[in-house]
C-alpha cells in the first residue's frame, strides 16, 4: 500500500513538469503581453518605458531562463508576485480560493443529495413510470447548460422576488446571508448538473449489481428489501459514483468559470480569465499549477478509496 | 405454367429487400424507445434546418441586419413600415429572432459535427493503435491522454482561444483537440476486451496480419460504442461552443450564436424582454437533450445486459 502510494506520487512528477512547461509555453505563444495590456489602456505605447517595464519584470529574458526562474521559485515555495495585483500570487489565491471551494463543497453535497435516492430509486422500479421520469429529469440537468440555467434564476429572481445576486466580495463568517445568496444558487445550478451525471452511473452500476448472485442469496436468507438494496447492492455500486466525482472536481473548476461570472462571484475561475486577458503570467501559472496538482491528488484519493469500498481491491 | 409454379422445389430463401434491411429494425427500435425515437427525429429536423440556413433558403430575414425602427418587438407582430413579419419578435437591434435562432441552429449541429468529425476518428486510431500494440506504447498514450484530461476543459479552451484569438473557428480547434481523449479511452477500453476473444487467436492462426485484424475483425466489433460515443461528444460539443460564446471568446458579433445571443441581448434586457435570453437557451437545451436521450436509447439497445426482468 505504501509503495503504491509513493510510486504513484513519484510517477505525477513528470505529468506536473510537462504540464507546467505546456502553460508556460502557451503563456508565452499568447500575442501580447503583460506590458502591452497594460501600455494600451493607460498612456498609449512609450518603446524605451516599455522596455524597462520589462526588465523590471523579468520579461526580458528568454523564455528558459524565465522558466527556470519560476520553477526554481516554485520549489523553494515562492509562487511569484502576480503583475496586475501587485500582491504574491499565494495571497491573491487565498483570497479568491474560500468562495470556490464553498461554491464546489456546496454543489457537490446538493449534487449527491439529489442523485442517490433518485438513482436508487430508479434502478430498483426499472422501467416503470418513477424510472423514467427520473431518467428524463437526469438528462435535462444534463442538457441545459450551467449559463443558462443561471440566467433563468437571474430572470425569475428578479422578476417575482426581487432577488439579485449580491456584487462584489460577501466573506462567510462577517456576512453569511449575503455569502449565501450569492454562492447558493451557483451551487444549485453545479449541482444540477452534477447530479444528472451521477444519477446515470449509479442507476446502470445498480442494475447490474442487482442482477449478482450475492443478492439472490440475501434475499433468499430472508433480508427486508431496504437491507438488501442499501448494505449489499448499493454499497457495492459506489465505485463509479466515486471515479465520476473525482473527474466532476475538475469539471466544478472549469465550470465554475462560468458560474462564478453568471453570479459575479469573485473565485478561482473568475480570477483566472482576469489573469489570462491581463497576461498575468505568474497567477496564471500559479493556477494552473494548482488546478493541476488538485486534479492529480483527487485521481490518486480516488484509486485509493477503491480498496476501502471493495475490499478484494488490493494495491501492492 | 401455373403446374411449373406449384411444383416448384426451390428452397425458400428469405428476401433481404431495403424494407427488411433498414426499416425493420428502425420499426423495433422507435417501437421501443419511442423517446429515443422521437428525438432522433428531432435531429434530422435540425440537420435539415442546418443544413438550409447554411443556403439562407428558410430564413425570413436576414439574422444580422438591424433596423433601429424594429427594437423589442414582441412575438407575431409586423414591423413599424408593415412589410415584415416577425415571428418570435426582434431584439434589441431590431433583428429578427426567429431568423437569429435558426441561423444559431446551424452554426451548433455544424459545430457539433465539425469537432465529432475531428476527434472521434483521430481518438479512435489513437485507442485503437494504443490497445492493441499494448506494452510501453500503450502506457505512454495513455499518459499523454490523462495529461490532457488532467487539465479542467474550459481552461485550456480558454488557454487556447487567447492564442488563436476570439472566433468561432479558433474555439472549434480547440474543442476539437480536447475531445480527442475520451473516444481514444472508450476505444481502447472496448478493443482490450474484443482482443480477448478467441476469434481473434484464430484470425492470427490462418495467418492474419496485424493491420487486417485491427481493421477487419476488431473495428467492427467496437462500432457500437462509438456511435453512442459520437452522440455524446456532438453534445458536450454544442454546449461548449455555447458556453465559450456565453464568455464572449468563441463567436463574435454579429454571429448569431446561440450562446452569444444569450449574453450580447439577452443579460441587458431580461427584465423587459425575457425571451431574448429563454429562446436560445431552450433551443441549446433542446438540441443537447435530443442527442443525449437518442445516445441513451442507441446504448440501451445495443447493450442487452440492462434490458428485461432480473
Amino acid at each position: 500500500m505504501h509503495r503504491y502510494i509513493i510510486s504513484r506520487v513519484v510517477l505525477m512528477v513528470p505529468t506536473i513538469i510537462v504540464l507546467t512547461i505546456v502553460t508556460f509555453g502557451l503563456l508565452r505563444i499568447m500575442p501580447g503581453d503583460f506590458v502591452v495590456a497594460q501600455m494600451s489602456e493607460a498612456r498609449g505605447s512609450d518603446a524605451k518605458q516599455a522596455e524597462i517595464y520589462r526588465h523590471e519584470l523579468g520579461l526580458d529574458a528568454p523564455a528558459v531562463t524565465q522558466y527556470f526562474r519560476w520553477i526554481g521559485g516554485i520549489v523553494q515555495g515562492n509562487w511569484g508576485t502576480s503583475f496586475w495585483q501587485n500582491k504574491p500570487v499565494t495571497t491573491v489565491i487565498r483570497t479568491a480560493l474560500p468562495m470556490s471551494t464553498e461554491l464546489g463543497g456546496i454543489a457537490i453535497v446538493i449534487g449527491l443529495m439529489i442523485a442517490i435516492p433518485i438513482g436508487v430509486i430508479s434502478a430498483v422500479y426499472q422501467d416503470g413510470p418513477l424510472d423514467y421520469l427520473a431518467r428524463s429529469v437526469s438528462i435535462i440537468g444534463i442538457s441545459v447548460p450551467n449559463f443558462f440555467l443561471g440566467i433563468l434564476f437571474i430572470i425569475y429572481g428578479a422578476v417575482w422576488f426581487g432577488w439579485f445576486p449580491p456584487q462584489g466580495r460577501h466573506e462567510l463568517f462577517e456576512d453569511p446571508w449575503g455569502n449565501l445568496q450569492q454562492v447558493l444558487p451557483g451551487a444549485i445550478v453545479l449541482g444540477a448538473a452534477q447530479s444528472g451525471q451521477i444519477m446515470r452511473i449509479l442507476r446502470t452500476t445498480m442494475l447490474e449489481t442487482l442482477r449478482e448472485d450475492y443478492i439472490r442469496t440475501a434475499r433468499a436468507k430472508g433480508l427486508t428489501e431496504i437491507k438488501v438494496v442499501f448494505r449489499h447492492a448499493f454499497r457495492n455500486a459506489l465505485i463509479p459514483v466515486v471515479t465520476i466525482l473525482g473527474f466532476q472536481l475538475a469539471t466544478i473548476v472549469g465550470g465554475s468559470v462560468v458560474v462564478e461570472s453568471v453570479f459575479g462571484i469573485n473565485g478561482i475561475g473568475r480570477t483566472y480569465i482576469d489573469a489570462v486577458t491581463q497576461r498575468d503570467y505568474p497567477l496564471v501559472q500559479g493556477i494552473a499549477l494548482l488546478l493541476v496538482m488538485v486534479t492529480l491528488i483527487t485521481n490518486l484519493l480516488v484509486d485509493l478509496s477503491y480498496s476501502f469500498l471493495d475490499p478484494r481491491i488490493r494495491y501492492t | 405454367m401455373a403446374l411449373a409454379e406449384t411444383t416448384s422445389t426451390k428452397p425458400v430463401v428469405p428476401t433481404t429487400s431495403i424494407v427488411d434491411r433498414v426499416w425493420t429494425p428502425l420499426w423495433k427500435f422507435s417501437k421501443h424507445w419511442p423517446v429515443g425515437a422521437a428525438c432522433a427525429g428531432l435531429l434530422v429536423i435540425a440537420s435539415i434546418i442546418a443544413i438550409l440556413a447554411a443556403f439562407d433558403v428558410i430564413l425570413p430575414h436576414d439574422p444580422t441586419a438591424f433596423k433601429g425602427s424594429d427594437r423589442l418587438l414582441g412575438l407575431g407582430t409586423t414591423s413599424r413600415d408593415g412589410e415584415r413579419f416577425f415571428l418570435l419578435g426582434t431584439d434589441n437591434l431590431g433583428r429578427d429572432m426567429f431568423s437569429r435562432l435558426l441561423k444559431g441552429t446551424q452554426i451548433s449541429v455544424f459545430f457539433g459535427i465539425g469537432v465529432a468529425i475531428i476527434s472521434i476518428p483521430f481518438g479512435s486510431a489513437i485507442g485503437l493503435f494504443s490497445a492493441f500494440v499494448g506494452g510501453k506504447t500503450d502506457l505512454y498514450i495513455q499518459r499523454v491522454m490523462d495529461a490532457i484530461q488532467v487539465f479542467p476543459f474550459l481552461v485550456l479552451a480558454i488557454a487556447i482561444v487567447s492564442i488563436l484569438g476570439p472566433g468561432i473557428w479558433q474555439g472549434f480547434w480547440a474543442v476539437a483537440i480536447l475531445s480527442i481523449p475520451r473516444p481514444a479511452r472508450v476505444i481502447r477500453g472496448s478493443v482490450l476486451s474484443a482482443k480477448q476473444n478467441m476469434w481473434v487467436e484464430a484470425a492470427r492462426c490462418i495467418g492474419c496480419s496485424d493491420n487486417r485484424i485491427m481493421y477487419r475483425h476488431i473495428l467492427p466489433n467496437v462500432m457500437a460504442p462509438m456511435i453512442v460515443l459520437a452522440s455524446y461528444v456532438l453534445a458536450t460539443a454544442i454546449i461548449t461552443e455555447a458556453t465559450l460564446s456565453f464568455l464572449g471568446i468563441g463567436a463574435q458579433p454579429p454571429t448569431p450564436s446561440l450562446g452569444a445571443m444569450l449574453t450580447q441581448s439577452g443579460t441587458t434586457f431580461f427584465k423587459t424582454n425575457p425571451r431574448l435570453a429563454i429562446l436560445p437557451g431552450i433551443t441549446i437545451s433542446m438540441l443537447v437533450f435530443s442527442m443525449n436521450m437518442f445516445g441513451d436509447a442507441i446504448r440501451d439497445a445495443l447493450d442487452p445486459r440492462l434490458r428485461g426482468s432480473r
